[in-house]
């Protein structure tokens, strides 16, 4: 089962739209103020590409993308366990927000929610082995 | 930014999140009503932008004009995209689709809300 459709659709819906904001966001912050904080403005420009290749990903039904959307989706769910945690023990080490800071707490706690359900759209959709 | 379109426009967005996560929950497919006032929220935010671009030269200054303006031209494409996922393929999950936009609009009219009152007078 293609990963684009049914419930799939809206999960795509949710991660456009994180690849529009987070995108912009990046987009703003190297612009105007990267030397203030490189670290975390690399890491959003990060987290930018992984919401896009996981958007491109999950919407393509070819065989390659379903390896992209795990690739993309599994990064994207170290990422904010990761960034999220280390926010929260060494802030000092971040000081302006990504969307990943204290595990996506500037955004509803959704860039913690949507890896978690991609995965498991993932592997309910996962084609049945040969 | 006039309050009470901001007001409109996030009641509006949030209400349509919620009739869309009825439609997918009930097992219904979004009627010509339901798409016809998702667009009338874009053409709240479209009526709301203008007004923003206008009083925005000349009057205050805004503390981060590209973020301000990057949410603004970010809030006028997501509904229109989403009606377009909606329509390509029609099923329960079309409402869905448009309440995740809906959902989408409202946080970015609250954002913008709070970056033109934060603005210098």
């Amino acid at each position: 089962m293609p990963t684009g459709t049914g419930p799939g659709r809206v999960l795509v819906a949710a991660y456009a739209v994180f690849a529009l904001a987070a995108t912009a966001r990046a987009a703003v912050q190297i612009s105007t103020k990267f030397s203030t904080a490189p670290l975390a403005y690399l890491l959003s420009a990060l987290a930018a590409v992984v919401y896009i290749l996981a958007t491109i990903g999950l919407a393509s039904s070819r065989p390659v993308a379903r390896r992209l959307a795990w690739t993309a989706v599994g990064v994207e769910l170290l990422g904010v366990l990761a960034v999220g945690a280390l926010s929260i023990a060494v802030p000092d080490a971040f000081p302006a927000d990504t969307v990943w800071s204290g595990f996506g707490r500037g955004y509803g706690f959704l860039p913690l929610v949507l890896p978690v359900l991609g995965l498991l759209w993932l592997r309910r959709t996962r084609p049945a082995a040969p | 930014m006039i309050t009470f379109l901001v007001v409109a426009l996030v009641a509006g967005s949030l209400l349509l999140a919620a009739v869309g996560f009825l439609l997918t929950a009930r097992d219904r497919q979004p009627g010509g009503l339901f798409r016809a006032a998702a667009w009338l929220l874009w053409a709240t935010m479209a009526v709301q932008a203008v007004i923003v671009f206008v009083a925005a030269r000349g009057g205050p200054k805004l503390s981060e004009p590209i973020t301000f303006f990057g949410y603004l031209v970010a809030s006028l494409v997501v509904m229109p995209f989403a009606l377009r996922v909606a329509t390509a393929e029609e099923s329960r999950w079309s409402g869905a689709v448009i309440a995740v936009a809906a959902l989408a609009m409202a946080a970015m009219a609250g954002r913008l809300q709070f970056l033109w009152s934060s603005a210098g007078g």
